[in-house]
This record gives structure tokens, sequence and C-alpha cells, in this order.
């Protein structure tokens, strides 16, 4: 039995907001902290010990994002168990595809309607720990 | 294929159970299926079963008797109920039992399940995003496979409408009123693009198979209905589930196809050569998505069938001729075996008004659960 010595980073599965385990700041924008494997460089989001592709414990922390296209969305048009009815606003819940690596599943923000290919850009939130926007008319789309 | 045969079936109505715990129900599933076959709950040698909200399966034994038999509680999710009969049926191909009972049951409150997004093995922030909520998964699912695969709104509305049409033809069912195309488009968009009418909801039920060896079998009934091939898998690598934040680009698997594709492998039965299915139908895009996924049409194709009335249950392939979860309701435990329970009957020929025209010989069912798990069996007469 292998000790604790192979355990990955100490980077929890939680946080909150732009200083979270979840995301970090970096030069090109916000990015995502997921890790990848040593054997097989699957990568994986949020952080964890173990490769779900291979199995190896032999992985390390890397970044996603800060953009990439939307892969599919819907919106979440009633009150999540717990929300109160008055508290709650639809929002839309989509994933984003990051190369050719991994699609992350995020809250988006910052318009009222989305289409299957535009491409986003990882963004702090109000309410969740990070949210995918719209790169706006610039950003290109693909299917 | 399996030494395993089905000999005794017992249900519950689906729906609200007010007066009654899940457990009662469970029970009273369990003392229909053991009359169906004529047996008593002291010819019972082991026992598997499971819900969500009820309670543990075993408690059922201080209604039934304590009898001292072996009984695994199970849990997976929506397909609780394929664990169950999974793990029964195990007990009787290793010779353990020579009689077994599969029990899956719940009653749940009203309303969208609250899970907690720990019990998923996610943190905090994934609940606390709003994500920890199974028909957002079910949306956006359908929402890449009707953009990949060509699949239009309207056939969405098609499978609801069917679901309600044979509920209408159960009597067990919890929606037993037919619902035309329009009132299913005029319910209120839930999860874009599925709406209301096109949802299972949260309810209460109990199912419970009565399972023998095939030499047991012969000396109870002579017609009993085959357990052919029975298998539950986990996702693999690929596969994309409920709950979970990130699914590989490269990499493409589906729990549904690994656990069918066992299980037709083991019954010597082919795809194309199943005459009544039951696949789980969470929304109507479920459905749509499942009939592929283990291998009953091709990716696409499902625009074309259910428009053509295929899988009516007058067409080639009939697909949840007793309402599936749409028309009966979602109580987690119970449904996979709902699903075995409806495909044994029509192989029967019992089925009453919804009975699939011919005798079917042949049939399939398919059970899916969060957070990547399904169930599937072929059933032979």
């Amino acid at each position: 039995m292998a000790g604790s010595d192979v355990d990955a980073p100490s980077v929890p599965s939680g946080g909150e907001g732009v200083a979270s385990p979840l995301t970090t700041s970096t030069r090109q924008g916000l990015c995502l902290r997921g890790s990848r494997c040593h054997d097989c460089a699957t990568a994986t989001f949020p952080h964890q010990a173990g490769c779900p592709a291979c199995t190896s414990t032999s992985v390390e922390q890397c970044l996603l994002g800060p953009r990439g296209f939307l892969w599919t969305y819907t919106w979440q048009r009633f009150p999540p168990p717990g929300i109160a009815p008055e508290q709650f606003k639809p929002f839309a819940v989509g994933y984003v595809e990051f190369g050719d690596d991994v699609r992350v599943e995020g809250v988006l923000a910052g318009a009222a309607e989305f289409t299957i290919g535009q491409e986003m850009e990882l963004s702090i939130h109000e309410w969740a720990a990070y949210a995918f926007r719209p790169v706006g008319p610039r950003g290109e789309a693909r299917s | 294929m399996t030494d395993v045969c089905i000999v005794g079936l017992g249900i519950t109505p689906f729906g609200r159970h007010e007066r009654s715990t899940g457990l009662d129900l469970a029970a009273r599933a369990t003392r229909l299926a053991l009359a169906d076959a004529g047996l008593h709950w002291t010819d019972v040698r082991a026992a598997a079963g499971g819900s969500m909200s009820a309670g543990g399966a075993d408690t059922v034994v201080s209604q039934l008797g304590l009898t001292g038999i072996p009984f695994l509680n199970v849990f997976n999710g929506c397909a609780t109920g394929g664990s169950a009969l999974t793990a029964a049926s195990a007990l009787i191909e290793s010779e353990r039992a020579d009689i077994a009972v599969a029990v899956g049951f719940d009653k749940h409150s009203r309303g969208a399940f609250r899970l907690k997004a720990a019990d998923w093995g996610l943190g905090d922030w994934y609940e606390d995003a709003g994500m920890m909520v199974a028909p957002q998964f079910f949306a956006m699912r359908i929402q890449r496979y009707m953009h990949d695969h060509g699949i239009t709104h309207s056939t969405l509305t098609a499978v609801a409408a069917k679901a309600f049409r044979n509920g209408a033809l159960n009597p067990n069912a919890w929606r037993r009123e037919p619902l035309g195309e329009e009132v299913i488009n005029g319910s209120r968009m839930v999860c874009d693009p599925l709406r209301q009418h096109m949802f299972c909801s949260p309810a209460a039920g109990a199912v419970a198979l009565v399972l023998a060896s095939r030499a047991r079998a012969r000396q109870l009934t002579t017609s009993p209905v085959q357990l052919r091939g029975v298998a539950s898998r986990t996702r693999r690598f690929g596969s994309f589930d409920a709950f979970s934040p990130a699914v590989p680009v490269r990499t493409s698997t589906s729990v549904t196809a690994d656990a069918a594709s066992v299980a037709f492998g083991e019954s010597g039965v082919a795809p194309d050569e199943i005459s009544v299915a039951q696949v789980q139908d969470t929304d109507a895009g479920a459905e749509i998505i499942h009939m592929a996924e283990a291998g009953l049409c091709a990716d696409g194709e499902q625009e074309k069938l259910i428009h053509a009335g295929d899988t009516e249950i007058g067409g080639r392939l009939p697909i949840n001729t007793d309402g599936g979860c749409i028309a009966n309701g979602e109580p987690v435990g119970a449904s996979g075996l709902r699903q075995v329970h409806e495909v044994a009957l029509q192989l029967r020929g019992s089925a009453g008004s919804r009975q699939v025209p011919g005798r079917p010989v042949t049939g399939f069912t398919h059970v899916y659960g969060a957070p990547g798990v399904s169930a599937c069996a072929v059933l032979v007469r």
C-alpha cells in the first residue's frame, strides 16, 4: 500500500470566487485549475489525485482556458431545490470545450441567448465559483 | 445465457400514495409477485432491493416475515432496480438460492430531487452554482444530440405524447390522460429544450419480481419468462453523464451502450431481434438517445422511426408500452424493475389493452442513473 506521498498536491475540490482553488488569474485571463496526467496527458477538472482515463496517480496541476467554445447548454427555469422562488432568476448552464482536451461545465452569463459553437471566456460571477461569458462579436464560432 | 427465469410479477399503482409508506408498497408488491408465482415468502431463499428515499429494503422483512434469508440492499441512483435484478439473478446463478426476490420501491417528496453535492463526490461549489439539478444534464445532453443528429423538437413532443397515450391504457400508471401535442408544447419550459410534460416527476410506487432457477421454474409454470441476459455497468472514461464537471473531448463512450452490449452478448439475442423494449425516459430526449445507445437503432434514425409510428404499441419496435417514466412518474428505486415487469407482462401476453399484437417473443429493458450507471436485460419467452 502506497503511503500518503503519492497523494496529489493539496488542492481542495471546492472554493469560492476568483481566488478559489478552482480558478486562478493569469496574464491571458482567468483560468480553471485542473489536473493533467503525467502518463497519458488526460486533463480533467477540478483537480483530482487520480487520472480518470488511465488510473495513474501521477498527475499535476494544469490550467484550462481562458477561452473555449460552447459545446452544449440549457436554461435552468425553475428554482433549484433550496432556492426561494422570489430570489430566483433563470440562468443558463453549459459545457465549454477547451482545445481538444476537456469540456467543463459551468454557469453561463452575460447574454440572454446562447448558441452551440460560440466562443466563450471564463469570468468571475456573483454567486457561482466561475462563469463563462460570450467573447463578443469578434469571437469566432465553430460547430 | 443465464439460467434464471422470472416466475412472479408484482406491482403497485405508481403516483401518490398518501397513506402508505414506501416500505408498505414494497411489501405489497412482493406479496403480489409471490401470489403470481404461487409461492410464499417462506419459499424465498434470498432477496435484493433498494430505494433512494423510502428506507432500507431489507427492513421489509419485518412486514413479510423474519425468515432469516440474506437480503442485499442496493442503491445505484435511478438504476437501482436494475442493480437489484442483477444481484438477485447472480444469487440464482451462483446456486445460492433457487428462488430469489428483487424488489424496488420509493416514495419521494414533491418537486425536483434535492441532492447534496458531497454525496456525489463533488465540492459544495457545484451545488452552490445551481448545477446539482438532474434535469439540466438531460437537457444539455439532448440539446447537443439534436445538434449532432438532426432530431427536431416535434420528435420530443411525439415521444411525450406516446407516453401519455400508453399511460392511459395502463391501470397502474400515474398519468392516465392522453395529452395532445399542443398541450405538451404549451407546458412551461423547464430546462430548454425540455418542457414540463416531457419530464417525469418524482413519485411513489413499488415493483417486485420473483426469480427462479430454470429447474425450479419448470416446476412452477409451463411458460416462464427467461432472463437471458442481465448486466449492470458504471461509466467508462468518455461517457457523458449527470453531475460531471468535466467530460473529455477525444474519447466518447456510453454506459448504456456498455451495459446493453453485455446483456445482448450474454443472451445470444441481437438488438434487431427485439420485439418490445422499455428504455429509460427520464425525459423525452432520454428515450430518443437511449434507443440508439442500446443499439436498437442508429443515431439520428429515431427522427424517422418515431414519426412513422414504429415505437407505438402497434409498431415495429414498441417502446415504453406502459407509458414509461413520463406517465408512471419516477420512484427511483422502482423504475428499473417496472421496466422488466412490463416486458415480462408483454411476453406473457397479459398486458391487457396495451398488449403488443402478435405475442412478442423477445424483449429488452434499460435503466440509466446518475452519476453514470446503467443496467440492461434481455428477456425471452
